[in-house]
This record gives structure tokens, sequence and C-alpha cells, in this order.
């Protein structure tokens, strides 16, 4: 609780963690929604924002601000899966790789630069057309996840390499820890703001990912996702219509979750940054 | 005599705002003294005294939360005395190096890992001697380097080839380029094995042999300072307890906290039990009241813990504060 | 005296440089050795000898190239696991902030080493045992508790890193260079505690120092290092006494005396770690003063010199 206290003194944090209870809130209302996400027509067509409607109704007879909540939870769990996942594959790899080192090093490592030197927009797109009719958003997220974990592997593993040269790592050793205790108890706090300041980032390069892979038409285009929602209205010519509403309001999600994400991230690694925290603590 | 830097009653502090509470750190708390021309004078404490903040201070070196809260420092470049603290730009520019130069502690600082040597001495030069071709400032390295007794190959490197020794003497090479005046060495020798420590302590002699400069050395290891200084300076928390010719203070150890440095010192040849002063030395944000020492002081009397003891003249080149020498 | 540990021509090789153009560097040369019971044994020479390489051999940190290691007839690969070496044998490190994590409390290391050795039950025994090894090394739990590194001074947590050490009872501590970070007013005090734990507790110590003067204040024998090979061994009064060896007569003459009437200013030849390892012949021909012509074409071999190891050309006649 004190954390969190110092926290919401920086301002970045503050707004950011607002934001994106806002964003939650609006994903959360979603399950109290008068409409069907998925079926058309069912109140007027391209209507603009009015009392019934405040975000105005869209060309295929739906209300904006009900789909956008669906759109916003969707893409959110499709950037989890995507982060959680990807996470999970990069703190395992980099601790294994960088702890073991030898022959486990060399081929968890391998691995991850295949993945890195591949041309990774293509394949997404060459394996996004393939399994078109597959891609809903688990699929979609773990897809994601696969090809986001690599760097942040790699990241991981220059930290671990060099935590593990430092004699505190022997002192646990002659303490008798085993080496899970060794690694849970000395390494982790030192990883844990590149954990989740890599987290963050790849949060916001999967929302990105996501629109798109929309865009281009390569997900299940009748799920509502920010991508998708904006793939919807620039094919309706919502620009060109003038039917503002429909194309402001996933642009303005986008926005505001993005930056949010920006903000939290910035502040959270700069509080977890092991150099201000023992600096704290040597100023007590 | 000549004085080529004086301090007077100095007061550096840093000062740290943690959590909205303010907290002042009293590093060299009322500091006077001044090093001559051509001599090798020694500032000896143990971590934490207040020694590295006094180079910098004497340096100009002040960056927040450094502050100086009183005192002044001068230098005497041709003769003439000039305020270090208001030296400013171009003026400070010009003084440095060629007048003051500073070799920090830990020596892999001072040069960037991914450039060669070479690098390094020529971006160095260029910033301070205009007008002249690469070729011409790469043969006045070289020359400087062979002067010195080094040899002008560790050019071509890069500095993590070379050994911890080797980097120091080519960090004190670097930082004596332009002949300085005064050259202010932070634990030159620190971290170094006995035979590293021997090839800086020769360089250091060389370079003072060869340019007439005058250095202040700083080091906690009274061995160095037996071994290279003229004069001495004792630090204990902030301030000098004790200050005089080198073979004096070795010979007639005045301070108590002086006497347990020197005879804490062992020997080959004398297995005699030794023992270190008792306790560790005070945070300097909270300074016991009277005589910094008395906590720790074998010969502590009620006066001691009252009032501070000021620096007091035993005779003409040995000061102390303690209140044992006073009257 | 018992041996309780012993290496037999324990070699270390390592291969620098990229894939193309390898060298190999024996960074530890053959060395044998024997550590006594109760005994404190320096292990000296300067940075880049081979005296931590050794050290972490004989922990178990690095597996030996060629040779072995012994601790008490037993072969230290035969060890159950690293838990029942460390038992046995415990370390202390040259820099005590590196020493503990700087982000953990350091009596988290304390309970740590009870509990996972199972030396007491429950927390307050526990307390009390770590009680008892901070009062040996004149620490009180007080000192230590909730505390992080960056709250103590070096000596301070340098003690306690030797009190940590002590938990288990171990009969041999591998101290590397324990002062050379601690400040020079609380350096004996550190020092003093190695032959309390020898003369008290029956602790047998490596001792690793560049430094002959706390070497010779401190160690019953010593072995002097130079580039991988043991240049000198025996009692600490003979080898630095009476030094046979042309190093060590080097390194006793480049202590810093601690005495302005007698500057060591005689000029000296100083060549890099690399090139010294890479020589053939005598490692140290190239700055020994009493060098002859033998020197640069074949290596010495060891010989006894009335009870005095000693591997130099001079002395083989």
């Amino acid at each position: 609780m004190e954390a969190l206290r110092e926290l919401f003194r920086d301002y970045r944090f503050a707004v950011g963690f607002v934001f994106l209870v806002l964003l939650a809130a609006l994903a959360f209302l979603s399950f109290f929604s008068p409409y069907d996400p998925v079926r058309w027509l069912q109140v007027p067509r391209d209507e603009p924002p009015s009392w019934k409607h405040i975000l105005g109704t869209n060309a295929k007879g739906q209300d904006v601000f009900w789909e956008a909540t669906f759109a916003i939870r969707n893409s959110l769990v499709v950037a989890l899966i995507a982060g959680l996942v990807s996470r999970v594959v990069a703190v395992l790899v980099g601790f294994l790789a960088g702890y073991k080192g030898g022959v486990v090093d060399r081929v968890l490592m391998g691995v991850a630069d295949g993945l890195l030197v591949i041309p990774l927009f293509l394949i997404l797109v060459l394996v996004a057309m393939l399994l078109r009719e597959a891609m809903t958003i688990v699929n979609t997220g773990l897809l994601l996840a696969f090809f986001g974990w690599a760097w942040d592997a790699r990241t991981i593993r220059a930290q671990i390499l060099s935590l593990r040269e430092r004699e505190f790592t022997q002192t646990s050793l002659l303490s008798g820890n085993s080496t899970l205790s060794l690694v849970s108890k000395e390494y982790v706090p030192f990883t844990i703001p590149l954990i989740f300041s890599t987290l963050i980032s790849n949060i916001a390069w999967a929302i990105g990912m996501e629109i798109v892979l929309a865009i281009l038409g390569l997900v299940r285009l009748e799920i509502p996702t920010l991508g998708t929602m904006l793939q919807w209205a620039i094919t309706r010519q919502a620009m060109l219509l003038g039917h503002w509403w429909w194309i402001a309001t996933p642009l303005a999600l986008t926005v505001i979750l993005l930056v949010a994400l920006y903000w939290l991230s910035v502040s959270v690694s700069e509080y977890l940054d092991p150099r201000m925290r023992i600096q704290r603590i040597g100023a007590r | 005599m000549d004085a080529i830097i004086t301090v007077e009653n100095l007061q550096a502090f840093y000062v740290l705002e943690v959590m909205g509470e303010r907290k002042v750190i009293k590093a060299v708390n009322g500091v006077d003294f001044a090093v001559l021309r051509d001599e090798v004078y020694g500032i000896a404490g143990e971590s934490g005294c207040g020694k590295t903040t006094l180079l910098k201070a004497i340096f100009a070196a002040l960056e927040p939360p450094l502050r100086i809260f009183e005192g002044k420092v001068y230098y005497y470049p041709n003769g003439e005395r000039v305020d270090a603290f208001s030296l400013a730009g171009e003026a400070r520019r010009k003084l440095r190096w060629t007048y003051i130069s500073y070799i920090p502690q830990g020596s892999m600082s001072v040069f960037n890992p991914v450039k060669r040597l070479r690098i390094t001495f020529l971006d160095f030069l260029k910033s301070h001697v205009g007008g002249k071709r690469e070729e011409e400032l790469l043969t006045l390295a070289r020359e400087h380097l062979v002067r010195l007794g080094l040899t002008p190959q560790v050019l071509n490197g890069y500095p993590h080839q070379l050994s911890g020794g080797m980097r120091q003497r080519v960090a004190i090479a670097l930082a004596t380029l332009l002949k300085p005046r005064v050259i202010l060495a932070d634990e030159p020798t620190t971290a170094l094995d006995v035979v590293a420590q021997r090839a800086v302590l020769q360089l250091l002699r060389d370079v003072q042999k060869e340019f007439r400069s005058t250095i202040i050395v700083v080091t906690h290891d009274m061995g160095i300072h037996a071994q290279i200084t003229d004069r001495m300076a004792i630090m204990y928390a902030g301030r000098i307890v004790e200050e005089g010719l080198t073979k004096d203070i070795f010979a007639r150890p005045l301070h108590p906290y002086t006497r347990y440095l020197i005879q804490s010192l062992p020997k080959v040849g004398d297995k005699n039990t030794k023992e270190s002063a008792p306790g560790s030395p005070p945070s300097l944000l909270y300074l016991p009241p009277g005589c910094s020492f008395h906590p720790r002081c074998s010969e502590v009397m009620e006066h001691c813990v009252q009032e501070i003891p000021p620096l007091k003249k035993i005779n003409e080149s040995h000061w102390v504060a303690c209140w044992m020498r006073e009257g | 005296m018992t041996v309780i540990l012993e290496t037999k021509g324990v070699s270390k090789v390592f291969s620098l440089g990229s894939w193309l153009s390898r060298v190999h560097l024996v960074a530890v040369d053959r060395v044998s050795l024997q550590i006594r019971q109760a005994e404190i044994f320096t292990l000296a020479g300067e940075s880049g000898c081979g005296k931590t390489t050794t050290a972490r051999m004989i922990l178990g940190f690095e597996l030996p190239t060629t040779g072995e290691i012994f601790y008490r007839g037993k072969r230290i690969d035969e060890f159950r696991d690293r838990k029942a070496w460390f038992q046995e044998v415990q370390a202390v490190f040259q820099n005590p902030f590196e020493t503990f994590n700087p982000l953990r409390k350091v009596e988290s290391y304390f309970f740590e080493t009870v509990f996972n050795y199972h030396l007491r039950k429950d927390v307050k025994a526990a307390q009390a045992l770590i009680e008892e090894k901070l009062q040996a090394v004149g620490l009180s739990f007080q000192d230590v508790a909730g505390k992080y590194p960056a709250e103590f001074s070096g000596g301070q947590l340098q003690r306690a890193s030797i009190a940590r050490a002590l938990l288990t009872n171990p009969s041999l501590l591998v101290a590397d260079e324990p002062v050379s970070m601690v400040d020079a007013s609380l350096r004996m005090s550190i020092v003093n505690l190695f032959r309390t734990l020898r003369d008290s507790f029956g602790v047998s110590v490596v001792y690793i120092t560049h430094d002959l003067a706390t070497a010779y204040y401190v160690s019953d024998r010593i072995a002097i290092m130079f580039r991988g090979n043991i240049v000198e061994m025996g009692g600490v009064e003979e080898v630095l006494g009476a030094p046979k060896h042309p190093y060590t007569k080097l390194l006793l003459e480049s202590i810093p005396e601690p005495d302005p009437e007698r500057r060591q200013e005689k000029a000296m030849v100083f060549l890099e770690e690399r090139e010294e390892y890479l020589r053939r012949g005598c490692k140290f021909a190239g700055r020994c003063p009493e060098k002859e012509e033998i020197c640069s074409r074949e290596a010495p071999q060891e010989v006894m010199v009335g009870g005095v190891f000693v591997r130099c050309h001079k002395h083989a006649r």
C-alpha cells in the first residue's frame, strides 16, 4: 500500500491509472449491453450522436457506444493474452538461458534469434491469411504472443548473465539456497522492472498489431475490436460520408489506451529501478 | 613560501530532499589549508570523511546536491589570486587541465569504453590545444607517454585491454598532458595490488620531477602517504584534525585518531597484536556533539563532548585539533 | 597436524579470443598445496596471478581442467550436493557491499543459512544462534536486524559477512581479499578476527591477498603465486623473513612501507599480465633482476630448499 501511495504522487502514474480504470469500466459495461454486438440492423443506421445513442449509430445499424464497449474488451483481452503468454515464455527462456549457460543457452538463443531475423510482419500476415477463420480473440492473442517473446527473452538473459557474476550469487549459494530460490530471491527483484516495462510495451504493441491485422482484413471481422471497428468504418466510407463518430470513437480509445499504458510503464519502471530503490533505502 | 592553492573556511554540504524531508550531509565542515608550489600534499581519512568532496570543491566541480555554504578556494595562476568559485565559462575552461587537473577514483570512468585510447587522447587535445593538425597532436601524446616511461603502443588499444594498474597510469598521463601546475589524485592506488601501486607511485614521482607540479593525493592508505607525500592532513568527519610534515606525523602523531591509524599498520617482521580504533566512523548526517572522534577515543574528557576543538599550532609546521593539546 | 584440504596438480585453462584465433591461457598451472587444521594459509600475489581462480576451484564454484581436490581424503566432487559441501567450507569476499544483495535485508541471509542447513528449528532458536555468531565478530543482532546493506559501514558489513559464514561451523573459511575494501582504521579488527577464529574455534582460513604485511601478521604458512604457478611456499617466517625467489623479494619491496624515512624509489620494470602468461620458460624472466640465460628457455622445476618450496633456476642447482 505504501508503494501505491508513493506511485500516486507521480502524476503520470495517477493519470495513466485513472485512464486505464475508465477503459476497464467501459469494457466491463459490455456485459450489460442491450444489444448483441454481432447482429446488424438493431437500431436505425448512420445516426449522429443523440441522447438515445450517445455516440451515434453506424452503417451496420449498431449503437457505436455499446459496440465500443465490446471492442475495448476484446482488444484488451487479445493484448493481455499476447502480453502475458509472451512474458511467461520470455521469462522462462531468459532465466534458463542466462543461468544455465552452455548448450541450453545456445539452443534457446538460437531459437530466439531465428524468430528475430525472419520478417515478422510478412509471417504474421501469411499465418493470419491461412488461418483467417480460426482468428478468434484467443488465437489472435496466441499468435501475437508467439512472435512477441524473443527480444525480451534476450534482454532478460543479458541481465541474468550479469547478475550471475555478482558476489551475492555466491553468498546465496553458500547460504544453502537452491537454484530455484536463488533465482526467485536474488534475481527476480532486479528483473521485475524489466519484466513489467516489457509487459506494458508488449501489450501496446499487441494492440497496435491487432489493429493492423484487422485493417488488412486478416482477422474475423464480425468480432468487434478496436481494429475491426476501424476496418468497418474505413470500408464503409465513414470519413467520406462525414460519420465522424464512427471513426473517432475507436481512434480516441486507442490513443487514450496507448498513452495511459506508456505513462504507467515509465512511472512504474522508474519506481522499481533497483538504483532508485537502493537510494531510497540508503536515504532513510 | 608560494602557495598554489589555498582553502579558507570551506563548508561544502550535500543537500538532499528525501521524501519531502531536507537532509544536510556535512561532508566538508570548515576546512583551512594551503598547498605550496612543488610539493606533494596528502589527505588521509577513511571513506565518508569528506575527502573526495574536498577534492571536488578544490576542482570547483560543484554539481547539485553538492553546495558551497561558506568559504573560498583560491588558485594562483601567474602569481595572481583567483577565486575558484567565481570563475565561469571560458576562464574556468582555460584553467582546467592547464592549471589544475583531476584524476577521479576508478580510472575506468575516465575513458570511453568503446573508443580506442588514441581517440580519447586526441579529443582531449583537440578541445584544449587549438590550431594543430591531428598528426602533430598524436605526436604530442606519444612524446608525453614516452616521457613518463609508458609505451605509446597503449594508444592503439581499448581501455578494457589494459590491466587496472596500467589503466590508472594512462589516466594519470591523460590528466597531465597539458602539464598542469596542480594535480588532484583521488585514491589513485585503491583496488590495485602492491606491484601496480608501486608503478603508480613511481609515475606520480616522475610527473612531479618532470613538470615540477604540485600533487594532492587523497587516500586512506597511510603507507602511500609515507611513501610519497611531503606534508599531509588527516581528515575525520569533515574536518582536518591534524596537519604537518609527513615525517613529523609518522614520528610524533598527536591526535589519538592519527595514532590509531599509524599504530595499527602491520609490518613484515612484526607479529605483535595491532588494534584498530574501536567503533565506526560517524554518519555525516548526524555528527556527535563536540569532537567528532570522542565516541571512539580512549582519552576522552568531559570537554571533548561539549566543544569542538580548534586546529591549534604546535610548532612551525604541525597543527592538531585535540583538547589534549590545549594549554 | 591433520591436513584438511589438499589440491593435487590442479590446473585451470581458459580459452580466450574468438573462435578463429583462440589462445589457451593457463590461469592456474599444476598447483599442489595442503591446508592443515587450524591454520591460516595465505595465497599471495598480484592481480591476475591465479589466486582467486584457485580459491574458486577450492570452493567448487569452478571445476579444475585437470587435477583433483581432496577434503579430508574425499574428492570434493564426491560430495552429495552443494549444500553438504558448503556446510564444511564457507567464504568471505572482497567487497562487502557486493556480498549481500542490495535489495535484500542482510538478516535474511542469516536466517536462510540457519534453516537451509537445518541448524535450528524455529525462529527464536535461530535468532539465538545468529546472535552468538554475531557476538563472535563484535556485532549484535540489534545491529543487523531489519537493515539493508546500504545502511552499514564497510567494516560492519564485512564482519556480518564473516558471522554468516560461521553459522554452519565450517572447518575451512576462504577469504578472498577480505580487507582490501575496508577502511584502514578498521582493517586490523577484521584481520584480528581471523586469528581469533583459528585460535578459539579451530577454523582453518585460506587468506587471499596481495598485501604481504597483513599476510605476515596473520598467517602461519604462505604460498606466493605468479602467473598461475606457486613460486615459493612454506612457513611465513621463512618465506617472508628470508625470501628465496626473486619475485617474493619484489613483492616484499613493493609494500608501501609506512615509514617516510624509508622510501622505495628504485625504478622497476612493469609488464602486462597477458604477455607474461604466454611467455615460454620462467614467466618472471621478463622483469627478474637476477635473470640468467636459461630462464627464458626452460621453465624451472620446483625444489625444496630448507623446508621451503621454490620454483627458480637459481635454486635448482
